[in-house]
């Protein structure tokens, strides 16, 4: 197994992954149900898991859960949902205080309790036999509210309008409005079906930061589970993500918004994913672009010209893709795209200094180096990782940072094509008091 | 929570429960010096100074009484990082890896780095960038660019608006309800002399404080400040104003349209002029965080009503905000009904008035607060905003916990009678442009 990490395994079901420590004041714990990714099944499944926190045989409702976590000491419990190539982890994390801190009360092995209802014992209709019909339809609304609310903020929104027009085209993500659609089919008894479905090939995966046992984790578990009359095959995994084909020209897209910012938001494909050789070097190079408040954008785009307060560059090391954001003037539009542009381009030329390159290591190395102050973080960094059959600690993923030449960087910066360039067009409000 | 002189120059703070202590020193310059050990891989060292919006004007500062420009405590912060020699204080700071921040608030201004390696050469540079301004006509005209977009990406966002106007309700226009960034009009006024004076006024030693959180040296820091602090006398602080207000809100309703999908809003409820004295406040903050917690969480009677009707979605929060000059409580919510889901709440308070709170309730949600506390101390960055907030509010990081221990049912209902008067309540809405 990996460094760092203690594992065992349950009746070849459960998977447990103990990273341990006791420099927090409370432990950490993720039960995840594992399945194979089927982008069909994204939608059905959030919603399925926000289902699930909604009542269950004890708790039967929202409020009764919450307030047992609370006398839990606020035991924080959260929803979560991550995609790797070919394996979707869905589950709950809870983070307990530890008994020192409680007069002596074991408060993970309760909240284990409340989350082992949770993930085995939803409310059922019993005359239907299916998952609660109230509290479907009351997530589908919230699931479409929070979907919608994207739009809120011009930031997010233009974000998620490149990243539409680039992706969604060739089907590789879903649109809101496609998601909505999505939402508005499921029903108490699709649900249930694929409840049951992901029951019948259960395979759990559980990581656990703490002073605890691997093994003391995966008896608790174990225990949860329900009886199953058939239990089928484990599921393997499916392919990866697809990638994107690089556009000769790209294509320029304009929408008018009643803002009194307009939003850049462009988006270069580079088709590196994280487990190419180059992810590294791909990660430096946006460290250099855009990351820090030292980088390229941040020093020539922001300070040097003065046209705008935000100008920073995102990795999508899923998708092979580099976004570049800021919010600027409407008039300024043509300057900061070609301002953004050689910043680009000087990478490519390797127009950069060696104190570029320095700092930007050093900035990698001290944002992972604090991987170890927190246990989501810790989590992150190694599932990840372990799911991805990749044996690598911090230390190790900063050896091959630290190994990288400016070559490697020019290289990964010569794969940067940009693919669409997307301008959320400030229209102006109406203002009288923002502008006194 | 035990006090003992531990050297010559450091008293040390500990607290049993928590399993922490820290130190605390007065360096001869004025400067407040805090070292919080804690055995993690980050360091983080945070220089404060007490300038934020709500002292620009008004200060008394050795006699003058002295204003300047709204939004001059958050262009000081963007500026501050300029030097003499061109170099940018976060390139430097990036150059031995540290990474660098600042932020301002009404009440203060932090400057900020954390790095694993590095920590004392950092702490150097910190000090040094913070105390050598540098500011040129040419250097605060471009800075005026970035930060009109700042301001423009805020006005844009209806998050920022509907807390911004929130305040503007609950205060009118004065200094509570003013907007840190300032506005593009006020910003055009601030130039280098503006700046220099300011920074003049406000950032002495004795008006500021060095906290530093990780596994670091004291002495090394007092060492660091001691090297990189420009030797001059001690000064007085700047006798900072206070700002007052009527007890009723300045308006009840206040909204705006915007590209939302769906109705935001804030509910806010003035609470009564904070007490004078810190320790008072403290006390105020722990009874009235438990009651809110009490009335307004997810496992509360109103949430369980409002989230089951349909009438919010998962975006829900809640709060109580005290500082020295002003104090309310804030309800945050998205739904298609804003005014009903207020009345609901002034409903639901008139008759937990009458029925009176649960003792079981009390006893839950002060665990609930006990154990928010004690996250805190899990991250450096946590630890350091904790200490700075109260020490610069005139408390001590400990005895809040034995203000949470010791707070009690009546302490809580008694808050409950004095607050949430009808003309307290006040609601700003963002509405779906038609």
């Amino acid at each position: 197994m990996m460094i760092d990490i203690e594992y065992t395994s349950k009746c070849d079901r459960v998977k447990v992954y103990k990273y341990g420590t006791d420099v927090f004041k409370s432990e950490n714990i993720s039960i995840y149900f594992a399945v194979p990714t089927e982008k069909e099944k994204n939608v059905s499944r959030s919603l399925l898991l926000s289902v699930l926190k909604r009542g269950t045989e004890s708790f039967p409702s929202q409020r009764q859960i919450n307030e047992r976590l609370d006398e839990l000491y606020a035991t924080l419990v959260n929803l979560k949902n991550q995609k790797y190539d070919g394996v979707q982890l869905l589950g709950i994390s809870a983070d307990a205080i530890k008994r020192d801190y409680t007069n002596g009360e074991d408060v993970l092995s309760q909240a284990l309790d409340v989350m082992g209802e949770m993930l085995f014992k939803p409310l059922f209709d019993e005359r239907t036999g299916l998952l609660c019909e109230e509290y479907v339809s009351s997530e589908k609304e919230n699931y479409k509210s929070i979907i919608l609310s994207q739009i809120n903020e011009p930031r997010t929104y233009a974000a998620i309008r490149c990243r539409e027009e680039m992706f969604s085209s060739l089907g590789l993500i879903e649109t809101l409005d496609g998601m909505c659609e999505r939402i508005d089919e499921q029903t108490a008894e699709s649900l249930t079906k694929a409840y049951r479905e992901i029951l019948e090939s259960l395979e759990i995966v559980v990581f656990y930061v703490g002073e605890r046992s691997a093994s003391e984790i995966a008896d608790r578990v174990e225990a949860m589970l329900p009886s199953l009359d058939s239990v089928a095959s484990l599921p393997g995994k499916t392919q990866g993500a697809a990638l994107l084909e690089n556009r000769e020209e790209p294509v320029e897209i304009i929408e008018s918004h009643d803002s009194s910012q307009s939003r850049l938001v462009m988006g270069y494909n580079c088709r590196v994913t994280w487990h190419d050789e180059d992810y590294y070097a791909m990660l430096l190079c946006n460290e250099i672009l855009g990351a820090s408040p030292v980088s390229k954008l941040f020093m020539n785009v922001r300070e040097a010209l003065s046209l705008c307060y935000e100008c920073s560059s995102v990795y999508n090391s899923a998708r092979g893709a580099l976004f570049v954001t800021t919010g600027i003037d409407s008039e300024n539009y043509a300057l900061a795209l070609s301002a953004i542009k050689e910043q680009v381009e000087d990478i490519k030329k390797g127009k950069f200094t060696d104190a570029e390159l320095s700092a930007a290591k050093k900035s990698v190395a001290n944002v992972y180096a604090a991987v170890y102050d927190s246990p989501s973080a810790i989590e992150r960094f190694y599932l990840g990782r372990i799911i991805n059959g990749i044996d690598m600690d911090v230390a190790g993923f900063l050896e091959k940072i630290s190994a990288l030449a400016r070559e490697d960087v020019v290289g990964a910066a010569e794969k940067l094509s940009l693919h669409t360039v997307y301008l959320l067009r400030g229209e102006g409000m109406d203002e009288e008091a923002d502008r006194e | 929570m035990r006090r003992r002189t531990v050297n010559k120059r450091f008293t040390l703070f500990e607290d049993k429960v928590l399993k922490e202590k820290y130190y605390y020193a007065k360096h001869e310059s004025g400067l407040d010096i805090y070292v919080f050990p804690k055995r993690m891989t980050q360091k983080t060292a945070w220089l404060g100074v007490k300038l934020g919006s709500f002292y620009e004007e008004g200060a008394i500062v050795d006699g003058d009484k002295k204003s300047y420009p709204s939004g001059i405590a958050h262009f000081l912060e963007h500026k501050l990082f300029s030097s003499a020699d061109g170099v940018d204080a976060c390139e430097i700071l990036a150059s031995i890896g540290a990474d660098a921040n600042a932020f301002t608030s009404n009440n203060k201004t932090v400057y900020m780095f954390s790095c694993t390696e590095n920590f004392d050469k950092a702490l150097a540079e910190l000090v040094r960038f913070v105390y050598n301004p540098h500011f040129t006509a040419e250097n605060v005209k471009s800075e005026r660019g970035i930060i009109t977009q700042e301001i423009r990406m805020c006005a844009d966002s209806p998050y920022d608006t509907v807390s911004r106007n929130l305040l503007m309700a609950l205060y009118g226009k004065c200094k509570l309800s003013s907007d840190v960034l300032g506005t593009e009009g006020s910003i055009a006024k601030i130039n280098e002399k503006t700046l220099y004076d300011c920074y003049r006024s406000f950032y002495r030693c004795s008006n500021m404080a060095l906290v530093v959180c990780g596994d670091v040296d004291g002495d090394a820091v007092l060492d660091a400040v001691d090297n990189n602090l420009p030797k001059k006398a001690a000064q007085d602080s700047p006798v900072l104003p206070v700002l007052s207000h009527t007890s009723a809100v300045k308006k009840s309703y206040i909204e705006k349209a915007m590209s939302v999908s769906q109705p935001i809003f804030e509910i806010g409820i003035k609470d009564a002029m904070p007490s004078a004295d810190p320790c008072e406040r403290l006390s105020r903050d722990v009874a009235m965080t438990i009651l809110d917690e009490m009335l307004f969480s997810r496992a509360s009677e109103l949430f369980g009503e409002l989230f089951e009707g349909g009438f919010i979605n998962e975006s829900y929060s809640y709060g109580y905000s005290i500082t020295r000059d002003a104090a309310f409580h804030s309800i945050y919510g998205e739904g298609d009904d804003p005014k009903f889901v207020l009345e609901k709440i002034k409903a639901y308070i008139r008759r937990i008035k009458e029925i009176g709170l649960s003792e079981s309730d009390f006893l839950r949600c002060k665990r609930v607060m006990y154990a928010e506390f004690i996250r805190d101390f899990d991250s450096v960055d946590d630890v350091a905003g904790s200490l700075i907030n109260i020490v610069f509010d005139g408390g001590e990081l400990f005895e809040y916990r034995k203000i949470i221990d010791g707070v009690t049912f009546e302490d809580v209902n008694a808050c409950l009678y004095s607050s949430f008067n009808e003309e307290c309540f006040a609601l700003s809405v963002i509405n779906k442009i038609d």
